[in-house]
């Protein structure tokens, strides 16, 4: 028996597409847990520190607020490789359309103009992250492994990137089918 | 000493939130928040983009119901349009959402809430989780995972992707629904009522013993509740007229439009929740959380069992009695333990609409 490695997943700035297509993988997840433990993940685990000496992390979404930046350069600390996980991750793709605008105006528009009473910016000091003035891709922010790319990336794509590195290999996304965006 | 306990986060559910618990210098509970904590911009960003380009944008809201999104914004793009949608393109659009309804709701039950209810509450935290019930009961965590798929396939099968297929849009939808992909469904379908008849048993035998402490306490508040009706009282999830009920099931409205939503929906702001919050409108906004005019605190999952004197739900009836027993007073598919059976209840009806 092979020693089991220890998988995280973490979503930051983005809208669980990437895990769902994860949990896509349906039977197939049966073989995951052969191979690995999940030891953080927001779908799969109630831990809430991210541990020491993860092997492998898949990270969903841009780098859109405090919390995120915070908990990327944790994972970065702790994890072996880093997978930048589905477009948002990989581009900044929805959440940087942000970017057009400055943040006190989103903010404006969404919590001032467009709320019926007690039009305000959401504001709790250690609760509610504050945003970053510019949403950010993950590589912008930690160093990346691996991309895998997608809106989100269909589950033989991730399976096509998991398969070799439970099994200790790089895996070798090429052409269309495995590399395409959206 | 008073202190806060902080949940950060809160996990096993569908998107990002942190809970928080004031103690007094007592140790006794003196409040308790619910905080999201995503903000994205959409109503910033949504705005100078093609009205056909807003399916595939707001899809992205949510990787869990895109079809929500999807489907709200070809239904808008219907009205600009002022089209008519075909009958069959109608009927497909239907399917989609049922098919939604299956993989959304089966993912609540079975991959993220079931945990609790199978392996317990205090169970060890490093497997009281989808994996640990993957361990802990193979074939049934397969069920909910086929159960779950098979919501998924119908979805690829009619917009070509599982997740964020853009393929409903003003006026219908791009595609049909060939002859295999039907086949196919009607193959798959006996397996998921199955699956589902399975759900509902389980949970009212989970009802009748561990969780009998839990129905009468866990998450007990008032809450309005909102769902659509179809023009003969029936169940309905995309069409019809919109209904209002309290949380011990009385009428507060009815027969709203959603093209007047402005006028009876608003939505107030919190300093510690990026979430706004949603009332009615004729009620105003609540003076306090617990005691007065409830908040409209759900809008799908509960609500969806349909409220009010018409309600007819064989399956769903049976256990109702259990519920009140515990609390007379409020309906039981209203209640928070219920709302996993009420959950169910729409895969049930999904899997019969078929």
């Amino acid at each position: 028996m092979t020693v089991r490695l220890r998988l995280a997943t973490v979503w930051l700035a983005g809208c669980s597409g990437c895990h769902m297509s994860l949990l896509d993988l349906d039977e197939w997840l049966f073989e995951l847990a052969r191979w690995a433990d999940i030891v953080y993940s927001p779908i799969a685990s109630d831990t809430k520190m991210f541990p020491e000496g993860v092997d492998i992390c898949l990270v969903e979404g841009a780098v859109a607020n405090s919390d995120n930046r915070e908990l990327a350069l944790q994972l970065r600390e702790r994890s072996r490789l880093v997978v930048s996980f589905g477009d948002c991750a990989v581009t900044g793709n929805v959440p940087a359309l942000r970017n057009l605008w400055s943040c006190q105006s989103v903010l404006d528009r969404g919590y001032g103009e467009l709320a019926d009473q007690t039009p305000q910016h959401p504001h709790a000091p250690g609760i509610v992250p504050e945003l970053l003035e510019r949403v950010l891709p993950l590589h912008q922010v930690i160093a990346v492994d691996l991309f895998v790319p997608g809106c989100p990336p269909p589950a033989p794509r991730i399976r096509a990137a998991l398969e070799p590195l439970l099994q200790g290999r790089r895996p070798v996304l090429e052409g269309a089918d495995l590399l395409r965006f959206g | 000493m008073a202190r806060t306990i902080t949940i950060d986060p809160v996990t096993r559910i569908e998107g990002h939130a942190k809970i928080t618990l004031q103690l007094d210098d007592a140790g006794q509970l003196v409040d308790a928040r619910f905080h999201v904590v995503e903000f994205r911009g959409f109503e910033t960003f949504c705005e100078g983009h093609l009205f056909t380009e807003m399916g595939g944008l707001t899809a992205r809201i949510c990787g869990i119901c895109p079809v929500s999104h999807l489907l709200a914004a070809a239904k808008t793009g219907d009205k600009l349009l002022a089209v008519q949608v075909p009958p069959a393109a109608r009927q497909l659009r239907r399917l989609l959402n049922l098919a939604q309804i299956c993989q959304s709701h089966a993912l609540s039950f079975f991959h993220l809430s079931s945990p609790d209810f199978l392996l317990g509450w205090e169970s060890d935290v490093a497997r009281r989780n989808l994996f640990g019930l993957m361990a802990a009961d193979p074939e049934l965590a397969r069920a909910g995972i086929r159960l779950r798929q098979f919501g998924q396939q119908v979805l690829e099968l009619l917009g070509g992707r599982k997740i964020h297929a853009a393929w409903a849009v003003p006026g219908g939808v791009r595609s049909h629904l060939s002859v295999e992909a039907r086949d196919w469904i009607l193959a798959r379908l006996p397996e998921a009522k199955a699956t589902v008849a399975q759900a509902l048993a389980l949970y009212k035998t989970l009802l009748d013993g561990p969780l009998a402490r839990e129905q009468r306490t866990f998450g007990d508040f008032p809450s309005l509740f909102m769902a659509l009706i179809a023009s003969d009282g029936r169940w309905e999830c995309i069409e019809g007229a919109i209904r209002l009920v309290d949380s011990n099931g009385q009428l507060v409205a009815d027969a709203l439009s959603e093209d007047d939503y402005a006028s009876f929906l608003g939505e107030a702001v919190e300093p510690w929740s990026t979430l706004k919050f949603p009332y009615y409108k004729p009620w105003g906004i609540p003076k306090a959380f617990i005691g007065s005019a409830p908040w409209l605190d759900s809008t799908c999952a509960s609500a969806s069992v349909p409220p009010g004197p018409t309600a007819s739900w064989p399956s769903f009836a049976s256990a109702a009695p259990r519920r009140r027993a515990a609390a007379a007073s409020s309906p039981p598919h209203l209640h928070t333990t219920m709302r996993a059976w009420s959950r169910s209840s729409p895969v049930w009806r999904a899997s019969s609409s078929w």
